[in-house]
């Protein structure tokens, strides 16, 4: 597999070329083009293969939609049996790719907005966020990828690595991936009302010792400034 | 006449710089400054360009009835015409010198009037697509200037390439295309599901890096919702 991230940093699209017998997941949304032929499985993010995955994914959408947020679909892309093929990708927001490769060592937490695609054998399964994060009504769910292999990311705006030693506060919108070797924890940026008060947005404490990847931009702080300005 | 582009980071303006006499026409909404001398009239006034020769009927199922053009002309003396697209990105300077060029109607920004602009029928699918997939056709001769969401990737198509409807910009007329659902049935049940172009043949295809339908969704899900319509 070669892999090229091009137009970094403010509008990035990854170009994924696939030898014979590689597999891509993509998201789907994240999908701008791909060559022709190539076998394309559809599942919803999260679940199991196979028919009883596919099952239990269709089940749990609708409580999904509740629980979780949105509800992801995976694309798995084949070439055909000796055939090679290639994928683009890019995620929603005007930001940056990066590539992570996956070594088996641990887990990656994930916005799941942030999860462009993934290759070999990385596992993708959702993660519940936190009671708190669900009842701020904090939009978007988590994803744990875990496995070897490689993993595709997307920013809004730019990316920037924190290496926690120890301790770390960061705005909640702006957290894309962190290791599992970090605990973290929620909690309000204006006190104990200003959820209530549908204001200030969420702290994320984090602790430990592992990497910490943010965006420069979140689209709750990008909602927050345009709101206003909309005239009805 | 030549256009240049000052390149901010992602955010470049075009200049028309026109010769006395020249005129280069715009879409509405994307003239930033101009010279004071220059003079311009709007596509329907003046029976010019694309809207003097197409009936309402026929523009209405062609573009959707949202396309019109300004033209402005350096009578006197020669003169600049700044333009800007709406949303961030790269802008596509083609000379199209009797190549032509097939145009998603959103991408077009500018072109001088020795570049003629047509409505193109893109076959039904592309009109029933849902995605407000309407096109055009530049011909003729001198600058044309296309605006993209992000960055705009030029791919040699020499077989068959798929792209994300949001992502087309423009093709080669040599190149053949047909629109369909993205994704399996669960996409289709979910809601999910996108329409992409499959492109046939053998010529170039401009993609943008930015999808703007998905853009909209992204933001526009979690805008609280509008009151008065």
């Amino acid at each position: 597999m070669r892999q090229t991230i091009e137009f970094a940093p403010a509008c990035a699209m990854a170009t994924i070329d696939l030898d014979p017998g590689e597999s891509l997941t993509v998201e789907a949304q994240s999908m701008v083009g791909m060559s022709d032929g190539l076998a394309i499985k559809s599942r919803i993010g999260g679940t199991g293969k196979g028919f009883f995955g596919a099952v239990i994914g269709f089940l749990a959408a609708p409580a999904r939609r509740i629980f979780g947020g949105e509800i992801m679909l995976l694309d798995t892309c084949t070439p055909r049996v000796g055939r090679t093929g290639r994928v683009l990708i890019a995620p929603a927001m005007p930001g940056d790719i990066i590539h992570c490769p996956m070594d088996g060592a641990g887990a990656l937490t994930v916005r799941r907005t942030s999860y462009l695609a993934s290759a070999g054998d990385v596992k993708v399964e959702s993660r519940f966020g936190g009671l708190k994060s669900f009842f701020s009504g904090e939009r978007g769910s988590w994803l744990s990828c875990s496995g070897t292999g490689d993993l595709w990311l997307g920013s809004h705006g730019a990316f920037h690595e924190i290496r926690v030693e120890g301790g770390h506060a960061v705005d909640s919108g702006l957290v894309v991936a962190f290791d599992d070797t970090l605990d973290c924890s929620v909690r309000d940026a204006g006190g104990p009302a200003s959820s209530l008060l549908g204001g200030g947005g969420l702290i994320r404490d984090f602790s430990g010792h592992g990497r910490l990847f943010i965006q420069s931009r979140s689209i709750d702080g990008m909602v927050r400034w345009l709101t206003p300005r909309l005239r009805g | 006449m030549q256009f240049d582009l000052e390149s901010g980071p992602g955010c470049p303006l075009c200049i028309a710089r026109l010769g006395i006499g020249q005129s280069v026409e715009a879409v509405r909404g994307a003239m930033v400054a101009r010279d004071a001398h220059i003079g311009m009239a709007a596509d329907d006034a003046g029976g010019r360009g694309v809207e003097g020769r197409l009936d309402n009927l026929e523009r209405k199922m062609l573009m959707g009835g949202s396309f019109s053009r300004n033209t402005f002309t350096a009578e006197t003396a020669p003169g600049e015409v700044a333009f800007a697209p709406a949303l961030p990105g790269e802008i596509m300077i083609r000379q199209v010198e009797g190549r032509e060029l097939i145009v998603r109607q959103s991408a077009y920004l500018c072109s001088a009037s020795s570049v003629e602009i047509e409505a193109w029928w893109g076959g039904f699918e592309a009109y029933f697509g849902g995605d407000r997939l309407f096109w055009l056709r530049a011909s003729g001769h001198g600058p044309l200037a296309l605006n993209a969401f992000g960055a705009v990737k030029e791919i040699d198509v020499d077989g068959s390439f798929i792209v994300d409807t949001g992502h087309v910009v423009a093709f080669d007329p040599t190149l053949t295309f047909a629109v369909r659902r993205a994704g399996s049935w669960y996409s289709t049940i979910l809601a999910v599901e996108s329409l992409v172009c499959r492109f046939e043949g053998e010529g170039k295809l401009f993609i943008q890096s930015r999808n703007p339908a998905r853009f909209g969704s992204e933001l526009g899900s979690r805008l609280p919702p509008r009151g008065g319509g």
